[in-house]
C-alpha cells in the first residue's frame, strides 16, 4: 500500500447524521447512492438466484427439475429483475449518484428532493415486482411480447408491467437531474471538454433515459389497457398489430441497451487512464462517441424484428443503420488500446476488470454485427447465440464495468480500501467463470439450440454442462466481492486515493465531507494531465506489478491526494 | 397571438437572473380556441375518407395543436435556447419513432409481392 498515515477525515458524509430517518430522508447525492446501490445488490443476487436455477435446469437434457411454466416464470423474473432492477440503475443510479457533483465540484446534483424521490419510485417498482415474484411470477418472458402477454399469458402480466412502468420513471427523473447538473453545476473553469469521460458517457445515457423511457411507459399502459378493456392496440382481432407493440417496446429496449453499456464505456476511460497513468488518447474522440452511441441507439431497434413479418425492406434500412454502431464503439476500443501503448500500466482490481472489460466488449460487439445482418439474424434468431451475445454486452460489458468502477472508487466512498489479493482473485475468477459460461452458447446457439426451451436434444449437453460449471465459478465471483468489501467497511486499511489518480473527486477527502468541498474547486487543466510517471528502480512498466501503484515520490506527502508528488 | 410582458428580472443567489415573462389572458384564451378549432377539424376530418391523406392529415392537425400547446402553454415560446433545443431533440426523436416504424408499415405490402419469400414453394416458383 502506498499510502501511510493516513486518517479517516473527522466529518464526513458517513458520520455527519445518525439514525435510520438521517438515511431514509437524505437529500445528500452520496447516500442516495448508497441506498441504490444496496437496494440493487439485492436484486442483483436475487435475478443471479434465478440464473442458476436455469442452469442447474439445463444440465440435462430433460425437465428433472421444473416444469415447463415453472421454467418459463424464473427465466423471466431473471431478466424482468436484472435488466429493469439491476442493469439500468447499476451505473447511473449509484456510481452516477455518487460521484457526478464531485467530479464536477459541485455540492450537490441539481434537485436533490428529486433524487431522493427516483430512489423511492424506484423502491416501489421493485416491490411489485418482488410481490409478482411472491405470488407466483409471470411467464412472458422479460419483453413482454403480445399478443401472449396481452391476450393467452395467465400470470401476473400487470404488476409486473406497473414495476416496471414506475421504475421507468425513476430511471427518467435520475436522467433529468443528470443533465441539469451537468449542464448548470461545473465547477468555474471545467470545460465540456475538460470533462471527464465518465461524466461525458454519463450526459449521453441520461438523454437516452430521459427520451427513451416514455415509451416503454406509454408501452407498458397500453398492455395493461390492452388485457383490461381490450382497445384494440395490439389485438390484430381487435384491428390492432402485435408488431406495432415490438417497435414500442424496442424503440426503449435497444437504447436501454446502451443505457446499461455507455456508463460502463465511461467507467472504463476512467480506469485505463489511472492504470495507465496517461491521458486517453483522442479524448475528443471518444467523447464524442458516447453522444454519437446515443443517437445511433435510437435508429436500430428493428435489427431485433427481422422475423417478426416486418417489411423487408424496413429490415434493410435497420440492417444499414445497425452497422453504423459499430464505427463509436470502435473508437473507444481503438483509443483505449492505443492508450494502453507506452502506458505505466499497473495490473490492480480495477484494471483488470477494465482489460477485462474490453476484451468481452468487443466479442460482444462483433457477434451483434452477425445478428444485425438480416441473412445470418435468420439462422441465429432466437437461439444461444443471442443469449451470449447481449450476456457479453450486458453483463460481460455493463457488470464488469459496474465492478471495475466500484472497486476504483470504493476508498472514496468508504475511505478504506478492500483486499487486493482477493480483488484481483475475483476478477479473474469473474473473467474464466464468464467465459465458460457463455462461450459455449455461442456454439450451442450456431448448432441450432433455441432460447427459453428447458429440454433439449442430448448432443448438446457436453456443452450445456460446460455453461452451467461456468456460471457456478461466476456466481463465486460475485459473491467473493459482496464478502471482502463488508469486510472492508470495518477492517480495511484506510485509504485515500491509493491510485494517485487525477480528478475533482480525489481533490476531497475520503470519505467525502456532506457538501463534498470545503472550498468551491477552480478548475485550470484539462482531464488526464498525469505527468510522466516517476521512474522505480529494477522495476519495468507494462509488467505485473505485485502491488498496488508504484511508490509515490519521495516528495508525496501522506495527506491523500499524492498531486504534491506531481508538481516534478 | 403571443403578447408576453417581460416582468423584472428576479436575481438568483447564483448570480444568474431569468426573466420570467407574464403571458396575457387574451393569448391563452385564443390559444384555446385554435385548439378547440383543431379538435373539430380532426373529428371532420376522420369522418371523410382522403385516402392515403387520412394519416398525413391527422398527423398534421395533431402536430399543429401539439405546437401551440408546446409552445404558449408550456412556454417554450419564451424560455432559453436550451430548452427550445431539448424540445426541438424530443420531437427529433419522435420524428424517428413514427418515420422507421412507417417504414416498416408503408412497405409490408411489397414484401408479399416477392415471390421466393412468402409462396408457398418459393423453389418451385421460381422455376
Amino acid at each position: 500500500m502506498i499510502e501511510e498515515n493516513v486518517s479517516l477525515p473527522r466529518i464526513h458524509y458517513l458520520n455527519s447524521h445518525y439514525g435510520w430517518k438521517s438515511w431514509l430522508f437524505t437529500t445528500d447525492h452520496k447516500r442516495i447512492g448508497l441506498l441504490y446501490m444496496v437496494s440493487i445488490t439485492l436484486m442483483f443476487f436475487l435475478g443471479g438466484f434465478f440464473a442458476l436455477l436455469i442452469r442447474l435446469e439445463l444440465l440435462t437434457p430433460q425437465a428433472d427439475m421444473f416444469t415447463a411454466d415453472t421454467y418459463n416464470k424464473f427465466f423471466t423474473l431473471h431478466g424482468v429483475i436484472l435488466i429493469f432492477f439491476f442493469l439500468v440503475p447499476s451505473i447511473p443510479a449509484t456510481l452516477g449518484n455518487f460521484l457526478i457533483p464531485l467530479m464536477i465540484g459541485a455540492k450537490d446534483v441539481a434537485f436533490p428532493r428529486l433524487n431522493l424521490l427516483s430512489w423511492y419510485i424506484f423502491v416501489i417498482g421493485s416491490l411489485f415486482t418482488l410481490w409478482v415474484v411472491a405470488v407466483g411470477g409471470i411467464d412472458t418472458g422479460w419483453t413482454f411480447y403480445t399478443p401472449y402477454s396481452t391476450t393467452f399469458a395467465n400470470t401476473h402480466v400487470i404488476a409486473a408491467t406497473l414495476g416496471v412502468f414506475f421504475t421507468g420513471f425513476s430511471s427518467i427523473l435520475t436522467g433529468l437531474n443528470f443533465i441539469v447538473t451537468i449542464h448548470k453545476m461545473r465547477a468555474p473553469g471545467l470545460t465540456w471538454f475538460r470533462l471527464p469521460l465518465f461524466i461525458w458517457s454519463l450526459y449521453a445515457t441520461s438523454i437516452i433515459q430521459v427520451l427513451a423511457t416514455p415509451v416503454l411507459g406509454i408501452t407498458m399502459v397500453l398492455i395493461a389497457a390492452e388485457r383490461f378493456a381490450k382497445v384494440g392496440i395490439f389485438d390484430p382481432a381487435l384491428g390492432g398489430d402485435p408488431v406495432l407493440f415490438q417497435h414500442m417496446f424496442w424503440f426503449y429496449s435497444h437504447p436501454a441497451v446502451y443505457i446499461m453499456i455507455l456508463p460502463s464505456l465511461g467507467v472504463v476511460s476512467e480506469l485505463i487512464s489511472a492504470f495507465t497513468w496517461k491521458r486517453v488518447f483522442g479524448y475528443k474522440f471518444v467523447a464524442v462517441s458516447s453522444l454519437m452511441i446515443a443517437i445511433f441507439s435510437f435508429i436500430v431497434w428493428g435489427h431485433h424484428m427481422y422475423v417478426s413479418s416486418m417489411s423487408i425492406y424496413a429490415g434493410m434500412l435497420f440492417s444499414i443503420l445497425s452497422y453504423l454502431v459499430a464505427v463509436p464503439s470502435a473508437v473507444k476500443v481503438f483509443n483505449w488500446t492505443a492508450t494502453l501503448y507506452k502506458g505505466s500500466v499497473s495490473y490492480d482490481t480495477p484494471m483488470l476488470y477494465a482489460l477485462g472489460f474490453i476484451g468481452l466488449f468487443t466479442i460482444g460487439g462483433l457477434t451483434g454485427l452477425f445478428l444485425a445482418s438480416m441473412g445470418l439474424d435468420r439462422h441465429l434468431h432466437d437461439t444461444y447465440f443471442v443469449i451470449a451475445h447481449f450476456h457479453l454486452i450486458m453483463v460481460g460489458g455493463a457488470v464488469m464495468g459496474y465492478f471495475g468502477g466500484l472497486h476504483y472508487w470504493w476508498p472514496k466512498m468508504f475511505g478504506r480500501m478492500y483486499p487486493e489479493w482477493w480483488g484481483r482473485l475475483s476478477a479473474l475468477i469473474v473473467f474464466v467463470g464468464f467465459n465458460l459460461s457463455f462461450f459455449p452458447q455461442f456454439i450451442i446457439g450456431y448448432l441450432g439450440m433455441p432460447r427459453r426451451y428447458h429440454v433439449y436434444a442430448p448432443e448438446f449437453q457436453v456443452l450445456n454442462v460446460m455453461s452451467t460449471a461456468g456460471s457456478s465459478i461466476l456466481g463465486v465471483g460475485y459473491l467473493l466481492p459482496l464478502v471482502y468489501f463488508i469486510w472492508s467497511l470495518r477492517y480495511g486499511k484506510v485509504a485515500s486515493n491509493p491510485w494517485r489518480a487525477k480528478g475533482l473527486e480525489w481533490e476531497t477527502t475520503s470519505p467525502p465531507p456532506p457538501e463534498n468541498f470545503l472550498e468551491q474547486p477552480i478548475v485550470t487543466e484539462e482531464a488526464y494531465n498525469y505527468p510522466t510517471r516517476p521512474a522505480q528502480p529494477g522495476k519495468q512498466t507494462g509488467k505485473l506489478t505485485g502491488g498496488l501503484n508504484p511508490p509515490a515520490s519521495p516528495t508525496a506527502t501522506a495527506t491523500g491526494t499524492g498531486r504534491e508528488a506531481e508538481v516534478v | 397571438m403571443g403578447q408576453a410582458t417581460q416582468q423584472p428580472a428576479t436575481h438568483h443567489a447564483n448570480g444568474h437572473s431569468h426573466a420570467h415573462p407574464t403571458i396575457s389572458p387574451a393569448t391563452y384564451l385564443l390559444v384555446l380556441v385554435a385548439l378547440v378549432i383543431g379538435t373539430v377539424v380532426t373529428v371532420w376530418t376522420a369522418s371523410m375518407d382522403l385516402g392515403a391523406f387520412n394519416t398525413p392529415v391527422a398527423l398534421a392537425i395533431a402536430i399543429g395543436k401539439a405546437a401551440l400547446i408546446i409552445l404558449y402553454f408550456m412556454h417554450i415560446r419564451y424560455s432559453t435556447w436550451l430548452t427550445r433545443t431539448v424540445v426541438i431533440g424530443s420531437f427529433f426523436f419522435l420524428i424517428v419513432l413514427f418515420g422507421l416504424t412507417f417504414a416498416d408499415y408503408f412497405t409490408r405490402e411489397k414484401t408479399h409481392e416477392i415471390p421466393s419469400l412468402y409462396s408457398p414453394d418459393p423453389i418451385l416458383k421460381q422455376q
